[in-house]
């Protein structure tokens, strides 16, 4: 895997350590990206182009990303529980980061079956 | 692939690369993708069907091209033709003349040829002799097939059927000397004129009842028509290359009621003769066809 995904505007840059990305919301125009470190980064990039960017920069080797219905990027290696009653899908780091996030049920539930069968 | 990533919905999620791993929501999508397809197919399939069955009804057959057609100006001052005023002749109280009017009409000059103390026909073959003192007005009337040299459309000649068709809808019929103008696939006045060894010929409608029709070929020309209005028949002729639909509109906006096109550009020949007797002619047609028709005032 490269060793960072790499954003950039006119002005800006922001290289981020893929192991290190928990997850990134969509929030319009723009996305909030959600790292270890717990201090989120606002971006001027839709989703759908940072999902683009992840696979043109890293997506020929395995990612842990997934792209779970219009809203969220999450790396699966966070993923601490998923309640498909409650809707929620709780991202953690086990240490200092923890995220509750919610997604449809169907769409949960595609999410946990496939992590059944890929984490076996 | 961008447009992969911004096709997902709500209920949906995707792997982002790692290719080798399984994605469950690839079935799916790729189920919805031919459903789709096989949508669009379908649709095509019907259009196709629809659209041989209306190509193969019968059409009306397409208006055969006719000869007078083509650009140019209208130049009325090279060929003039100064006439000698007999005064010797006892002057009749009523003589033929044309009166001309020139007007702008949606910024298209026109004129417009009114023929006084006159009785119209028609005839085959050029009239007499533009210098003839009795032709007060005189231009081109139907066209000509350009495949058979024939005369286009139906025309009638003192009573004689000399042509049949009706491809064109707008007709000219005279009897007793009276002109009626209007637009009709099919009109009795034209048995009548057959009847009463009247006259008929047919052309371009444009414009029936004071409404614009849409007829003629594309680009431009001298446009020349007969029209009528308040029971006063009279020819109006652009000064410049107009379309047929520009040409129209301004007939329209003159208050014309019925108005048939005449042979214009630069083939059609005409003249007309004030009440000076200064004769003006137009048309520099080299080349005389033999069943070229003239309206005719005399």
């Amino acid at each position: 895997m490269a060793r960072f995904i790499t954003l950039t505007t006119v002005s800006t840059l922001l290289r981020i350590p893929p192991e290190r990305l928990m997850f990134i919301e969509a929030d319009g125009n723009y996305s909030t990206i959600y790292m270890q470190d717990g201090h989120p980064r606002r971006v001027p990039f839709q989703l759908g182009t940072i999902a683009q960017i992840i696979y043109d920069q890293i997506g020929e080797e395995q990612t842990p990303f997934l792209r779970i219905g219009r809203s969220l990027i999450v790396n699966k290696n966070f993923i601490l529980a998923i309640d498909i009653p409650d809707q929620t899908v709780t991202l953690s780091d086990c240490q200092s980061q923890y995220h509750v996030l919610t997604a449809s049920r169907k769409v949960l539930t595609d999410v946990k079956s496939y992590l059944e069968r890929t984490d076996l | 692939m961008s447009k992969y990533f911004d096709d997902i919905r709500d209920d949906e999620f995707q792997v982002i690369g790692g290719w080798g791993q399984t994605n469950p929501h690839n079935k799916k999508r790729r189920k919805r993708i031919w459903r789709g397809i096989l949508l669009i197919l379908l649709l095509l399939a019907l259009f196709a069907v629809a659209s041989i069955l209306l190509f193969t009804q019968k059409k009306r057959p397409k208006d055969p091209e006719g000869v007078f057609e083509g650009s140019l100006s209208l130049d009325t001052t090279q060929q003039v033709v100064v006439l000698p005023v007999d005064n010797s002749e006892q002057i009749l109280p009523l003589i033929g003349y044309t009166e001309r009017k020139d007007t702008v009409v949606n910024d298209i000059e026109l004129f417009v040829l009114t023929p006084r103390n006159a009785v119209p026909s028609l005839t085959i073959g050029r009239p007499d002799n533009h210098l003839h003192q009795s032709v007060v007005l005189a231009l081109q009337a139907a066209d000509i097939r350009k495949d058979t040299g024939g005369i286009m459309g139906a025309f009638v000649m003192n009573g004689k059927l000399c042509s049949k068709g009706d491809t064109r809808t707008g007709f000219c019929a005279i009897l007793d000397g009276k002109i009626t103008i209007g637009m009709a696939e099919s009109t009795p006045l034209f048995e009548e004129a057959i009847e009463k060894d009247g006259f008929f010929f047919r052309q371009y409608p444009l414009v029936s009842e004071g409404v614009l029709i849409n007829s003629g070929s594309k680009g431009k020309s001298i446009r020349k028509a007969l029209c009528s209005k308040g029971g006063q028949v009279f020819v109006v002729i652009s000064e410049s290359e107009e379309s047929f639909h520009d040409f129209s509109q301004a007939l329209v906006d003159m208050g014309i009621e019925e108005a048939i096109y005449l042979c214009g550009g630069r083939l059609a020949r005409g003249w007309y003769k004030d009440i000076d007797g200064l004769v003006t002619s137009f048309g520099d047609q080299a080349i005389g066809y033999k069943n070229e028709s003239y309206l005719v005032w005399r």
